[in-house]
Order: C-alpha cells, then sequence, then structure tokens
C-alpha cells in the first residue's frame, strides 16, 4: 500500500474532508488498492464475472482501514471517495474492453452469466452516459447515485456522506432511480 | 431536454409518487397539459419506478456491472447524427480524450467521406458550438496540403456537439516513422514537413494547442509519406468550454494530454501563444528520435497525474542521447527501428539535436524558439550539416537551471547555499582582519579555510552526485552534507562547531526545526569542551538554538541561552558590539512573549539608546529601524494603538526606502501595520498593504513558509470583516495546514489557527466541519508554553520576528 503503514491512513482518514490535503494524500492509496482488487477480478473475465464495485470498495476499505477502528463518519468519507475512483475504474476498464473487442465486430455481452445473480445487471457504459446527462441536471443526484451504485452505500450512508437528511436522500434516490433507469432503456432500444 | 424541463419533471414525479398508483395518470395529465416531452418521461419514471423489484433501502439495483453491448450508446448517437440527413456514419475510427472520431460519409452539401468527432459528455455544448463558430473564419483562411480542413459542426438531439473534418488516412507519425523502420534522417525530413504546414496555421493566426502523434496522420500519395495534422482550431473551442481555470478535472484527469503539454498549459495559462505548439513539436521530435516522450508518467492513476503536472512545470527531460542511452533492454529496438543500433544511435543524437530538442523544450516559452520557422530552420540547418542557431548551456545557465529545479519544494534554497558558503567564510575573513594577535589570526584562517573546503568539495560533491537524473533538494543537499560532518573533525572541534552553527542556521531556516536544534545542540556542547575558544561561532550556536526554542514556542528556555549569549558577546565586544545588541533585540521579544512587556520595553529602549549614541552609518540606520518596529509591535500588543501606529508607519515608510519592499523589516511592519489599520476599522488601507504583502511573500518565502501562513490569517481576518467568509475560509484552511507542518498541531501558533478556523466555520453555520476541527484542540495550553500569551484579538505571532542577522 504505497509504504504507509495502516495508522497513517488511520490518520488520513481521519483529517479526510477536513482539507484538500488528506483528500489529495488517501487519493492515489485507495486507487491504487481499488486498482489492484479489480485487477484481480479484470484477470478472471473469461470466467465471465460480473463486476461487483460494491465488493470490491468494501474489500479496500476492509485492508486499508485495518483494525484501526474508524468512526462511521470517516467510512462515509472514505465511501465518498471511493466511490468516485470505482466509477472511473469500471469505465476505463469497459472503454478498454470495447475498443479491443471493435475490430472483430463482436458483441460483448456478458449477459449470460447473469443467469442466476438477482438483479439485473447494468451496462456500465450506458450508465456512465446516463449519468453524466443527470450530473447536468443535478449534480447532487448524480452523486448520491455514484455513492449507491459504485460505493454501495445504504440511503443512510449516502445520506450522511452528502451531509442531508434521510427523507431527502430516499425522495432523491428514488426519483435519480426511475429517470435513470427510463434513460437505460431508452438507449437499448434506440 | 432543458434544466426547466427537468425541474418539472422532478416536481411532478414527486408529486405524482404521492398520490395513489390508479390515480397517477390523471393527475398527471391534469397537473401537465401542456408539455407532452415533461409528461411522457414522467409516465415512464413511473412505470420503472413501479417495477423496481428492489427496495429503496438495499445496495442499489442490487447487482454487478457489465461491459454492455456496445451499440446500446453508439446507435443512439449514430441515429442523432444520421437524423437530419446530412451525414451517414460508416465506421469508428478511434476514441481520445474528447470523444470518439468516425468515418462518416458526408451527403449534403458535396457527397464524400469525412471524419466526424462526437465530443463527450460533459463539455459546454452551447460553448463549444459559439467558439466554433467564432474561429470558423480563421480556420477558413487555413489551405495547405499539411493541414486538414475543419469543414462543420454541429449538435445531436442529445446535446452532444460534433465536428466534421477532412478525412485522412493516414497512421500517427511515430506509428508510421517505426513501421517504415525510418531513420533519423528521413524522421527529421518528416518532422520539418509537420512543422511547415503548422508555421501556415500559425501565419495564419490558427494554434493547435493539442499536438501530438496522433493528431499528425503520415498519408502516402503515390508512394511518398505526407503528413497531414488534424485537428487544428478543435482544442481552442474545447478549451474554451472546460471548467474554468485548470486543464485538470475534479478526478486529476487531464482534458489534454499531458506528455504533450507545454508547462504555461499544465498550470493553466490561457494566455497561450504559438510557443506553446512549439513545445509540443519539441515532445514530438523527441518521440520521433528516441521512441520516449521527454517526461513519462510511471502510472496513470489520478494522483499520479496531479504530480504529473508539477513535472512538466519543475523537471527538466534529460537530453535526447541521454534518454537512449538509459532507456535499457528496450533501446536495441528503439534503435533497430531507426535503421541503425544503440550507440550510434546516442552518437548521432549528442550535441546539435540535443540542444534543438532541448531549445524547443524550454520550461520558459522565452527562451524557446520564437517562431515554429526558427525550429525548422535549425532542423534544416543540422540536415545541411550547418551550424545551428540552438546553443549548448552555459555555466550561468546551468545555475538557472539548477536554482530553479530547487526552487519548488524550498523557495529560499538557493539563498541557503549562499547563506552557508557565502556567510561562514565571510565572516570568518572579517574576523581575522579584525584581530590583530597572530595565534589568533592563524587559528580562524585555518577554521575558514576547513571550512570553506568542506562547503567547496564535501557540498558540491553532494550536489552533483545526488543531482544527476534527477531533482535535488536544498534538504537533501543539506542531509548529504551533514551526514559527512559525523567524525569528520574530532580532533578540531572548533571547525565542527563553526559548521554546526551554520548548519543549523540553514535547517532553521528551512523550518527543519528538529534538525537545526540537533547541530545547534552539538555545537553548543563542542563550545563547553576544555581549550576550545571560538566565541563567535559559540554564541552563533546559542542564539541560534534561541530562535528554535522561540519558534516551537520554550521562550523560557529561549531567555536563559540569550541571556548566557549576551554575557559572552558582552565580553567578546562589549556592549556596543553587534551581537551585544542583536541578542538584546531577541531577548526583548522573547520576554515580550513571556508577557513581560515592561521588561521587554525597557531592554528595546536601552538599545534604541546604544544605537543613537553610535555613529550614524547605514547599518546602523537599519538596525535602528529593526528595534523601532519591534517596539511599535510591542505597544500594538499592549493595545497601546495610539503609541504603535505613528512608530510603525515611520519605520515602514523609511524602511520601505532605505531597505526595500521584500526587506524583512519592511515586511514584518506592513503585517503589523495591516493588523493595527484593521483593528482600528481602516479597512480598505489595511487592505491595501496586506494584499500585496501576501503576494510578495509567497513569492519570496514560498507558499508554505510559515509567516505567509500568519499573513493568511491576517488576510482572513480582514476579509471576515468584509463579510467575505468564503475567501476568509480558503485562507484560514491553507494556514491551519501549513502551520500543522512547520510547527506541529500542538503548538501555540497552531492551536490559536485552529481556534480561529472553528470560529469561523461556526460563523457560516457548518457546525460538522467546526467539530472536526474543534476535535483537533488541545484542552490544556502547551505544556512548553505555561506562560504563552494571551491569545487576545491583538496577538501578534511569535515566530515574526525580525531576522537575526548573524
Amino acid at each position: 500500500m504505497s509504504g504507509l503503514d495502516a495508522q497513517t491512513v488511520t490518520r488520513i482518514l481521519a483529517d479526510f474532508g477536513s482539507n484538500d490535503v488528506s483528500a489529495r494524500q488517501l487519493l492515489p492509496l485507495v486507487y491504487d488498492e481499488l486498482r489492484r482488487l479489480a485487477a484481480s477480478l479484470f484477470a478472471d473475465e473469461r470466467s465471465n464475472h460480473t463486476l461487483q464495485p460494491t465488493a470490491l470498495v468494501n474489500e479496500a476499505f476492509l485492508r486499508m482501514a485495518g483494525n484501526a477502528g474508524l468512526r462511521v463518519a470517516n467510512r462515509a468519507h472514505f465511501f465518498r471517495l471511493a466511490s468516485k475512483i470505482m466509477r472511473q475504474i469500471l469505465v476505463d476498464h469497459a472503454r478498454g474492453r470495447v475498443a479491443q473487442k471493435r475490430g472483430s465486430g463482436d458483441r460483448i455481452t456478458l449477459d449470460d452469466s447473469l443467469r442466476g445473480i438477482e438483479g439485473p445487471s447494468i451496462d456500465v457504459l450506458a450508465l456512465e452516459e446516463a449519468l453524466e446527462r443527470l450530473a447536468q441536471f443535478s449534480p447532487d443526484k448524480a452523486r448520491l447515485v455514484e455513492l449507491r451504485f459504485f460505493g454501495g452505500l445504504t440511503i443512510e450512508e449516502a445520506a450522511d456522506a452528502l451531509a442531508i437528511s434521510r427523507t431527502q436522500a430516499t425522495r432523491e434516490w428514488r426519483m435519480a432511480r426511475a429517470w435513470l433507469a427510463d434513460e437505460l432503456n431508452r438507449g437499448t432500444q434506440a | 431536454m432543458t434544466s426547466d424541463q427537468f425541474a418539472r419533471v422532478e416536481a411532478l414525479f414527486d408529486g405524482a409518487c404521492a398520490q395513489p398508483a390508479a390515480l397517477q395518470g390523471a393527475w398527471l395529465r391534469e397537473q401537465c397539459p401542456d408539455d407532452p416531452e415533461v409528461r411522457q418521461k414522467v409516465e415512464a419514471m413511473l412505470a420503472q419506478d413501479a417495477r423496481s423489484r428492489v427496495s429503496l433501502d438495499s445496495p442499489a439495483f442490487g447487482a454487478g456491472f457489465h461491459v454492455g453491448d456496445v451499440s446500446g450508446v453508439e446507435q443512439r448517437l449514430r441515429a442523432e447524427i444520421e437524423a437530419d440527413g446530412r451525414y451517414r456514419i460508416q465506421s469508428l475510427l478511434g476514441e481520445g480524450g474528447f470523444g470518439s472520431v468516425y468515418r462518416a460519409e458526408q451527403m449534403h452539401p458535396v457527397r464524400r467521406d469525412v471524419a466526424l468527432k462526437i465530443v463527450k459528455v460533459g463539455m459546454d455544448t452551447a460553448r463549444v458550438l459559439v467558439r466554433f463558430e467564432a474561429e470558423c473564419q480563421t480556420l477558413a483562411l487555413m489551405n495547405h496540403p499539411g493541414i486538414a480542413k475543419v469543414l462543420d459542426a454541429g449538435a445531436t438531439a442529445s446535446g452532444r456537439s460534433f465536428f466534421v473534418m477532412e478525412l485522412v488516412e493516414g497512421r500517427p507519425i511515430t506509428v508510421y516513422c517505426d513501421d517504415e523502420q525510418l531513420d533519423t534522417v528521413a524522421r527529421l525530413q518528416l518532422f520539418v514537413r509537420v512543422c511547415e504546414a503548422v508555421r501556415h496555421a500559425h501565419q495564419k493566426g490558427v494554434l493547435h494547442r493539442d499536438l501530438k502523434p496522433s493528431n499528425v496522420l503520415v498519408a502516402e500519395r503515390d508512394g511518398q509519406p505526407v503528413p497531414i495534422v488534424i485537428d487544428f482550431g478543435i482544442a481552442r473551442a474545447m478549451d474554451d468550454a472546460a471548467p474554468v481555470g485548470s486543464l485538470v478535472t475534479e478526478q486529476g484527469q487531464f482534458l489534454g494530454t499531458p506528455e504533450y503539454m507545454s508547462p504555461e498549459q499544465a498550470v493553466g495559462e490561457r494566455d497561450i501563444d504559438t510557443r506553446t505548439d512549439i513545445y509540443a513539436l519539441g515532445v514530438l521530435l523527441y518521440e520521433l528520435l528516441t521512441g520516449t516522450t521527454p517526461l513519462t508518467r510511471t502510472s496513470s492513476d489520478a494522483a499520479g497525474l496531479l504530480e504529473f503536472q508539477r513535472v512538466i512545470r519543475e523537471r527538466e527531460p534529460p537530453k535526447p542521447s541521454t534518454r537512449c542511452k538509459t532507456l535499457g533492454p528496450e533501446r536495441v529496438s528503439v534503435a533497430r527501428r531507426r535503421r541503425t543500433d544503440p550507440a550510434t544511435l546516442t552518437r548521432t543524437l549528442r550535441g546539435d539535436l540535443d540542444w534543438i530538442v532541448l531549445k524547443a523544450l524550454e520550461k520558459d516559452r522565452a527562451m524557446r524558439y520564437a517562431s515554429v520557422d526558427a525550429l525548422a530552420a535549425d532542423v534544416g540547418r543540422y540536415l545541411a550539416d550547418e551550424p545551428i542557431a540552438a546553443r549548448p548551456p552555459s555555466k550561468s545557465y546551468q545555475f538557472r537551471k539548477f536554482a530553479r529545479r530547487n526552487k519548488g519544494p524550498l523557495a529560499a534554497g538557493i539563498a541557503i547555499f549562499f547563506l552557508l558558503v557565502g556567510g561562514v567564510i565571510g565572516t570568518a575573513i572579517g574576523m581575522i582582519r579584525a584581530r590583530h594577535e597572530a595565534g589568533v589570526a592563524r587559528k580562524e584562517s585555518a577554521i575558514a579555510q576547513a571550512v570553506s573546503e568542506f562547503l567547496n568539495h564535501d557540498l558540491l560533491t553532494a550536489v552533483e552526485s545526488q543531482s544527476r537524473g534527477h531533482d535535488v533538494t536544498m534538504r537533501q543537499i543539506l542531509d548529504a552534507a551533514a551526514q559527512r560532518l559525523d567524525g569528520r573533525f574530532d580532533d578540531r572541534p572548533e571547525i565542527e562547531l563553526a559548521l554546526r552553527s551554520s548548519l543549523g542556521r540553514a535547517y532553521r531556516y528551512l523550518g527543519e526545526f528538529a534538525l537545526a536544534r540537533k547541530h545547534f545542540e552539538r555545537g553548543i556542547e563542542l563550545s563547553r569542551r576544555p581549550g576550545v575558544s571560538a566565541p563567535k561561532y559559540s554564541i552563533d550556536a546559542k542564539l541560534g538554538l534561541a530562535n528554535v526554542d522561540n519558534a516551537l514556542g520554550d521562550y523560557a528556555a529561549a531567555e536563559s541561552l540569550l541571556r548566557e549569549a549576551l554575557d559572552e558577546a558582552i565580553r567578546f565586544e562589549g556592549e556596543r558590539g553587534g551581537y551585544p545588541l542583536l541578542i538584546m533585540n531577541s531577548l526583548a521579544q522573547t520576554l515580550r512573549r513571556l508577557d513581560r512587556p515592561g521588561d521587554a520595553e525597557a531592554v528595546y529602549q536601552r538599545v534604541i539608546e546604544l544605537r543613537r549614541s553610535m555613529p550614524d552609518s547605514t547599518d546602523n540606520q537599519k538596525e535602528l529601524l529593526t528595534v523601532m518596529s519591534n517596539l511599535g509591535t510591542l505597544y500594538f500588543m499592549a493595545d497601546r494603538y495610539a503609541d504603535a501606529a505613528p512608530i510603525l508607519s515611520e519605520v515602514r515608510e523609511r524602511a520601505e526606502k532605505m531597505l526595500g519592499l521584500e526587506h524583512e523589516v519592511t515586511m514584518k511592519t506592513t503585517y503589523d501595520l495591516a493588523g493595527l489599520l484593521r483593528r482600528l476599522g481602516r479597512l480598505g488601507e489595511s487592505e491595501a498593504l496586506i494584499v500585496p504583502l501576501k503576494e510578495r511573500m509567497e513569492r519570496v518565502l514560498g507558499e508554505n513558509h510559515p509567516l505567509v501562513c500568519f499573513v493568511r490569517n491576517e488576510l482572513a481576518a480582514l476579509r471576515q470583516d468584509q463579510g467575505r467568509l468564503e475567501e476568509a475560509l480558503a485562507l484560514r484552511s491553507q494556514a491551519v495546514a501549513g502551520l500543522e507542518r512547520a510547527f506541529g498541531r500542538e503548538h501555540p501558533e497552531s492551536q490559536y489557527s485552529i481556534r480561529q478556523l472553528v470560529r469561523l466555520l461556526e460563523q457560516m453555520n457548518r457546525p460538522d466541519d467546526a467539530a472536526e476541527q474543534r476535535a483537533k484542540l488541545t484542552t490544556q495550553p502547551a505544556t512548553t508554553t505555561p506562560t504563552t500569551p494571551r491569545a487576545t484579538a491583538t496577538r501578534v505571532p511569535a515566530a515574526l520576528t525580525p531576522p537575526d542577522r548573524h
């Protein structure tokens, strides 16, 4: 972990949110850890894994925080950062894959692998597109979605991380989710 | 969909959710009879909402992600672009940071193949297009076989902008050269033609701003390579629509291509000119010659990019020939692609080509080639075996580079270097002149000799060995020198004492108080050994340590050291000597901090009295100003504004005239006066003093110097008084971060700053942030400073004291 011990990470996490410096210090650590974890999953992709960012982020957090006993607030701070990075990693990876496959004219879908998995799976790039559109209208909702989708935070945690009430978070999430679901739906029909 | 429509969708969706499901449709038609687009969207959303199988509380969608069917997003975009019948998309050509490029067929007005570039989401479409239209006139003026014309621009229904260009069927120039195994001469010939195209554009007033291999394509016509530059005018349009102030997004992504970005672009400079393109051409040439860009990134992560931004500004790239030599195993294949072997390639590059490339890559654009023409001409001269215009750097030039390289992290680096080399030798020689006794003179001379040798030899060796290949900071040089000191002068304690004093002072200057203390303490220990007699250095060490104690808030320890040094100095020089007067000044400062203003005032008055009775020299005048300034500060702190104002005004005026704006006395007095005026409610006058002072100090001392933090706090207080709270917050946050780093969190100065920050956050109604800061406060005053002055409104930071010049 870039040579930083758990104690340092804890200190940075404790400071996180209070100034830019610590966020900047933390960024590479979280990024490295997440990318490393993601890479091990990507390497496995032949076996048609569906990527579970929530699991990745959680694992990264557990590894980095160690037994340091972080406060919940810190956890929210951490996830605010991690979800943003996770999103970037997934999108970069997806773009790379798409570009790779394009020459051969293959369709890339991992849909077959999704049988048996509960709930739907989302096309990373389609979501990214829709999310950027959402951000143009309502950056707050886009951040909320980011925390939920890529960071795996509960409504309550996301509300904390964004410093909004739980009621507000629930309402915004419901709206954002419906909006996105419809956008994604249109995308595939076009 | 517009923002207004979105807001309406949001309100209607919320409203509809509150209705029973069966009534939602009717309710919606009643509420929104006029806008079918909005209504349909809300209906669709309600349908999605009803369909959701997962509850709102579970993790999002309860599922993972996959890399989806490519056609999903793309097909929609294609459909949008093809909708008005002017273009038909054929295939994807490539993807870059700005978006995707397609081969397309233009149907009207002419039927032809074109390249169509769709800009990524996130750019402000309207601005891109406005900017592009503004540029169109200029772009139309360009007519050169080496430039691909931009034909059209537009926006898709979902709001993405696109550009249409002449289609170039070619490979990126670097790929072409490697594929075809062009040798260095052929590469240079191709490069000159690229320069000619760019020159044409510059003559028409068009900059490229994003020159890189993927924008310089080589097509083959009649079996001959033809370089063609694409994307002229596009970077400009996009740059303008990017988030203001920076080329780096929140996630640390560059909007351009970092390896090809000039230093002025890396800092977000908007004032870009032809020399920016020259820099990029320099990078291109570097890559054509060596196979790598001058500055390479080790990782592509976000933090790496922030760091890389700094690298672009500060790191000097290795010469192409050096780079070639150090490529490692790759160098064989790099050379083979140039139809040669590594050794020959290195030889070819060494000399003229090195200087040409480095001149194009100068960080300071004033040092680059003045025009693309000049660059092309120099390459032409090389090809014709004529003397080139670029010159190998001179010694003094190299020194300037060294100075600049080291400016980054430690602003005062070079100054310290002279402080060390010049200061020690200078004073030692001065003492030889002053003392007539032959024995003493010989001894002083021997010390000076040894010190000079150590500094010139060891220190410079350290510089050289460290500077190979990467940046050296002053700190590294000092560390290396300090390491060489241990055990080196065991038999000559006076020399070690002299050097310890110097190193201690240098570290203190850098704000490395712990290291400074170590050297001073060692020096004092040596001075107390029997038989050791070097009063000047012994006094230096004590004074230095006292200054460290003062800076760290241990004022009681400082007082006792100063009294000891004062006795020694009076024995050495008499009361009117340079040292005693200097020490008395420090002593008074310390007494003031010990909250003994009466004692302090008496010492100041004594110094002023002594100075006034001395012959009237410029030096004496300067010192007098310093002491008067300090007395003014003392009055200020004791709330004696009526006494303080006239003395501070007088000192500031005289100091500015006699010592200049950047002198410490001028800066300190300006700082005090600004604070005084602010407290007297004269905010305009205060602002006129403090704003330029902050800029000056940042420039002179560097961004992170503790004194700069104090000035930030003062400016913050002013902004608060003016009600400009956001600005105040930024300043206070910076100040706290800087002080914590310099002194540690527990230090009274840091604590004081944190308290101010907490108060501000509370005032701004940000309780969470305030609580986070409050957690940093120690409940008790720091143990080392039982007598720290109360944090009153008129408090002056302890460390902002006049310099000790010795």
